[in-house]
């Protein structure tokens, strides 16, 4: 009985002395991919950027809880050549390859007889976000649709990937992609080859972060992007509609303006209100002129007619615009406007009108 | 016998009462109706009925005929009349000043067209300015050379917003229809000077509805055109006449400029001051490759069969001479679209450049709020440099927009955005 106990004791404590010889006379290692942080028994290797692209710097650093570093001989090595070297050397610069290679990275501590390894592989990789609202925007115009209360934001994410030795990208449609909103991850639409995304548009007055964090099924490469959407207010623009060429949309009516008709017709455009047209349903126009308020049309109500035959020619237009069921839609404007009034005869220029 | 005699008297009498009764009814009816007739016709005649079908006695006959010369001074197109006596001859018409104000009305786009076989010893003579009237959707063609301004095409298309004149006489044309639906129509105009001095049809084919951009080859026999979907918007490549349309790739949005150079098939994404945006080039397997990333107020002019791109973000403009080469900021504070790059080896562009600086956004200038007023700058990107080219005179406003320069790289036809007028600039004094 007591032999047994003795034998197990020793065992144990022999099993211990080895186990703690194996770990402390061995050089310690960690591999990993870069790109996240690789925490190694006594290393910690990391980048920046987290996910580097091709072709840039990237810092690497090495930090350890057990060793002191500062003292220590630090060798970095890229693709197994000598990058930099020496004590307390925990930075160094290395530059990434092309889209599509591989930079094996590899650090060594060594004091008073102790060393420590930590090793990764950088593979970078391209992300981009882009963006656009579906918030109106009139035919041909040539910026973008910004988001504003009520709308959405439809975001494309674009990026390349490639596994070292091939020639082609990987498909985005075998990537896997996680979405945030705010830090908070969207499951409901991240997973495989979910490139192109719905989002709510930024609340009022709102800012929205958004990120992407694409990886492939073997995790091998990985890629990150993030970007911050703030939400604008709808903005009303006036612009004549003219019988022959139609809605001058090139020639904005500013707060004074002045057109050589008696009569003409007015058209605001509602840029970025969360609707698909301006003459939609829920769409509350509350025209007046001069202070009186006038009927908008049931079938064009962004549209309004006025004759100055007769009178001054002077009209301020006032708009209010609001939404039956977005309450935060609620924008205004006032816009003095000239008509050739009463004896005022004659064909003057139709093809421009003064803004003084 | 008395009695049969009086009564045969009063139906005679009777008989004669009746009569004239209803010849005085009938009288009354006629010059009633006489009345009324006259009524309808004066009406009729204010509507134009039986007034003279206006062929008029020019061959433009068009918006610009009918009103541009009679109510607009200044520098005015010569007309060349249908008696069929057109003259191949390219006289130089004095009158043509360097900076042609081709047409005070607005149109809704041009390009350079050649007409006939160039010859070496005139091949800016064959040269001409295609352009559409924004009103009525005709074409019209000027000449340099002379000065003439020749209306060849009859087919009334009403408020064409955008046009694109290619060379191969083909012309897309794109409008609104009354439900705001973008509507897009293409067709070839194949009437020359030298042909036919009437103007004749175009025929045109429909292309799909709501096409967000649009963009033809340098040759004109293909079109790429973006089309919205539900989760964003596929470009579509096709014949010129919109046969064999083949879907080439999908983008997540359909916010997007295209652009078709020789050797170049370039997307922008629109603009904004509030975000950034990208460019790219659609390479082999239609594969997205940056050309461009992440800069503000975007626009981007690639090089015919080149490398080298102009790029802007406001009005910083900067330049990179090929792929692998790091951009550099111009002297020049413009916007890439206001430029057009000179044909030949060397990297010259000629440049609209405002002579004053907006302080307007991006969003103000494409809502039509803001204008510029701008001068021609050329500029030497290998070197660096810039030289002032023409600047117009105080009281003419140019907001230079859709610039495009001639194969002879002699002149520059492009439009005002402040009236939608079209200008031709000759580069050489």
């Amino acid at each position: 009985m007591m032999t047994r106990v003795c034998f197990v004791r020793h065992a144990l404590v022999v099993g211990t002395t080895l186990l703690l010889a194996i770990f402390f006379l061995s050089p310690n290692t960690a591999h990993a991919q870069l790109g996240l942080d690789v925490f190694g028994a006594n290393l910690t290797l990391t980048t920046a950027p987290v996910y580097p692209s091709p072709n840039q710097s990237v810092r690497l650093s090495v930090q350890s809880l057990l060793l002191d570093l500062a003292s220590s001989d630090i060798t970095w090595y890229a693709d197994n050549v000598v990058v930099a070297n020496g004590v307390g050397l925990t930075e160094t610069i290395v530059t990434t390859g092309s889209l599509g290679s591989a930079t094996n990275i590899r650090v060594e501590a060594r004091r008073q007889g102790t060393s420590a390894v930590a090793e990764g592989i950088i593979r970078p990789t391209e992300v981009e976000i882009l963006w656009e609202s579906d918030s109106y925007v009139p035919p041909f115009y040539r910026g973008r649709a910004l988001p504003s209360a009520g709308s959405n934001v439809r975001l494309f994410s674009v990026s390349r990937f490639q596994y070292t030795g091939t020639q082609s990208t990987v498909s985005p449609d075998k990537l896997i992609y996680t979405w945030k909103k705010n830090n908070k991850i969207l499951k409901s639409i991240s997973g495989l080859g979910s490139h192109t995304v719905l989002l709510e548009g930024p609340v009022l007055f709102g800012t929205d972060n958004i990120s992407v964090e694409i990886k492939t099924a073997d995790n091998s490469l990985r890629g990150f992007a993030s970007i911050r959407i703030s939400s604008v207010e709808p903005y009303l623009a006036l612009y004549e509609e003219h019988p022959v060429f139609g809605v001058l949309y090139h020639n904005a009516l500013g707060s004074r303006a002045s057109v050589p008709e008696t009569e003409a017709t007015f058209v605001v455009v509602p840029y970025f209100a969360p609707v698909r047209n301006p003459d939609d349903g829920f769409l509350q126009y509350e025209w007046s002129i001069n202070r009186t308020d006038i009927a908008s049309s049931p079938t064009h109500p962004s549209a309004i007619t006025i004759n100055a035959e007769g009178s001054s020619g002077l009209a301020s237009i006032e708009l209010a615009l609001t939404h039956a069921t977005n309450f935060f839609l609620s924008v205004s404007r006032t816009w003095n406007i000239t008509l050739a009034g009463a004896g005022d005869s004659g064909f003057s220029n139709p093809f421009r009108s003064s803004n003084p | 016998m008395s009695k049969l005699s009086s009564a045969t008297k009063i139906v005679r009498y009777s008989v004669i009462a009746v009569v004239i009764f209803i010849l005085l009814g009938l009288a009354w009816w006629y010059f009633f109706l006489n009345a009324r007739g006259d009524d309808l016709r004066a009406t009729d005649a204010g509507r134009g009925a039986g007034a003279v079908i206006p062929s008029s006695d020019s061959t433009i006959g068009s918006t610009y005929g009918n009103i541009a010369q009679n109510f607009f001074g200044g520098i005015v197109a010569n007309i060349t009349s249908t008696s069929g006596t057109g003259s191949e001859e390219n006289t130089p018409n004095s009158a043509v000043p360097r900076l042609w104000h081709i047409v005070h009305t607005p149109v809704a786009g041009a390009g350079f067209v050649v007409r006939g076989s160039p010859t070496q010893e005139n091949t800016a003579g064959n040269m001409a300015v295609r352009f559409v009237e924004r009103g009525t959707g005709y074409i019209l063609e000027a000449r340099p050379m002379t000065g003439d301004v020749v209306r060849i095409t009859n087919t009334l298309v009403p408020r064409v917003h955008e046009a694109i004149v290619a060379e191969n006489d083909v012309v897309i044309l794109r409008s609104v229809n009354e439900a705001g639906s973008i509507v897009t129509n293409i067709g070839q105009a194949t009437s020359t000077l030298t042909e036919n001095y009437e103007p004749a049809s175009l025929s045109l084919s429909l292309l799909p509805q709501n096409i967000r951009a649009i963009a033809i080859d340098p040759s004109g026999e293909e079109i790429l055109y973006l089309l919205p979907e539900n989760a964003g918007a596929s470009v579509v490549r096709a014949t010129w006449d919109g046969k064999d349309a083949e879907r080439i790739i999908t983008l997540g949005i359909a916010g997007w400029q295209m652009l078709w150079t020789p050797g170049h098939i370039v997307l922008v994404q629109n603009p904004s001051s509030n975000a950034t945006s990208y460019a790219y080039e659609l390479g082999v397997g239609a594969a997205l490759e940056p050309l461009v990333r992440s800069v503000g107020s975007l626009s981007v002019l690639p090089r015919a069969n080149s490398e080298a791109l102009l790029y802007s973000t406001d009005f910083f403009m900067s330049a990179r001479v090929s792929a692998n080469a790091s951009a550099v900021a111009l002297p020049i504070r413009t916007i890439a679209d206001k430029c057009v790059w000179a044909p030949g080896e060397d990297l010259t562009a000629y440049c609209a450049v405002p002579q004053t600086l907006p302080g307007s956004t991006v969003e103000s200038f494409l809502r039509g709020e803001a204008h510029t007023a701008d001068a021609w700058w050329r500029i030497d990107v290998s070197a660096n440099q810039a030289e002032l080219l023409y600047a117009p005179l105080g009281v003419i406003q140019l907001d230079v927009e859709n610039p495009a320069i001639d194969s002879n790289g002699e002149h520059i036809v492009f439009m005002n955005a402040v009236d939608k007028s079209l200008w031709l600039l000759r580069i050489e004094e």
